[in-house]
């Protein structure tokens, strides 16, 4: 145990460590989504309930008992919803990244209903995650918005998305949608590091990355909690955006378990 | 420049107004989003 552990109290103790096991347990309910089908009627509800009942608790710790941050005072507050969902955002669309190779190598209907899931859901987060920026940025920096060079990369990044998304709505045939839409995912996936490296790369009024080092524990604490919650969240939307997707994609090719095929017509 | 003014200079003061928007904004987000995931619930088979 570290030092500065041995000096907090049992209550800041619970809530640094009890998120690390809340996310295990997510994690093995997710697994267990993946491993045993017949459990997905009940996995994700499970998973919805634990996400539902650590935001209620996040609203607690972050509103009222951890301490106002230093320097930004109760605006510090913004910070343990706003990180989580950027880094949602990333996650996301880190999933959509890896289904839209898998889709191209494998041909699978389940990788692009995944990837369209996955976008949606990830620009959902980032817009909200952007939105409470420019909320914290007002009494901070004194403007809503500013053309910096975190905020720029991650317009492009939303825009080029919100394009990703456009584009599956314009084309009618599933097997040229999840081809061209796969590869606009893959070129997509440039503005990921290209916004997370912004604030090292470039003169940002932005912030860089914080770490366990450089924060309070308290701050830790609570953001690893708002971090598990959003976590949570993140599985069950894109879970429930796949079912969407993937029912859309099988009424579109008649056929449910059919693969498509190079060159196969669709009518 | 008043003592107070000295204590709190270079710090942000107030902005419950900005955390209140801010977590408004959030659960306004998951609720709405939740509702149109449950709406498209309906279109599959």
């Amino acid at each position: 145990m570290e030092p500065w552990q041995e000096s907090y109290s049992l209550s800041t103790q619970a809530v640094l460590w009890a998120p690390i096991v809340l996310l295990l347990v997510a994690l093995a309910l997710l697994a267990t989504h993946l491993v045993q089908p017949n459990s997905r009627r009940w996995t994700w509800k499970a998973l919805a309930g634990l996400g539902g009942a650590m935001m209620l608790a996040q609203l607690y710790l972050s509103l009222v008992w951890v301490p106002p941050e230093k320097y930004m005072g109760d605006t510090g507050r913004i910070f343990y919803a706003h990180v989580p969902q950027v880094w949602m955002m990333l996650l996301g669309l880190t999933l959509n990244f890896g289904c839209c190779l898998a889709y191209l190598f494998k041909k699978s209907w389940v990788s692009d209903s995944l990837a369209e899931a996955s976008a949606e859901v990830g620009v959902y987060f980032g817009a909200v995650g952007v939105s409470l920026g420019a909320i914290w940025a007002k009494p901070t920096w004194g403007v809503w918005w500013t053309w910096d060079p975190r905020l720029i990369s991650v317009t492009i990044l939303l825009l080029v998305y919100a394009g990703y998304l456009a584009l599956r709505r314009f084309i009618e045939d599933p097997e040229a949608r999840a081809t061209f839409s796969s590869v606009v995912g893959i070129f997509a996936f440039v503005s990921i590091p290209l916004v997370w490296f912004s604030v090292k790369w470039w003169r940002s009024m932005h912030q860089t990355q914080s770490n366990p080092q450089t924060v309070d524990p308290l701050m830790t604490a609570v953001l690893r909690w708002s971090a598990t919650a959003f976590l949570c969240l993140l599985i069950v939307f894109t879970y429930q955006r796949f079912l969407a997707a993937h029912a859309r994609v099988q009424r579109e090719v008649a056929l449910p378990d059919a693969l498509p095929t190079k060159g196969a017509a669709l009518s | 420049m008043s003592l107070l003014a000295a204590e709190y200079a270079g710090h942000v003061t107030g902005g419950w107004g900005y955390v209140t928007a801010a977590y408004g904004l959030t659960w306004l987000g998951i609720i709405g989003y939740a509702t149109s995931l449950f709406l498209r619930k309906k279109e599959r088979p």
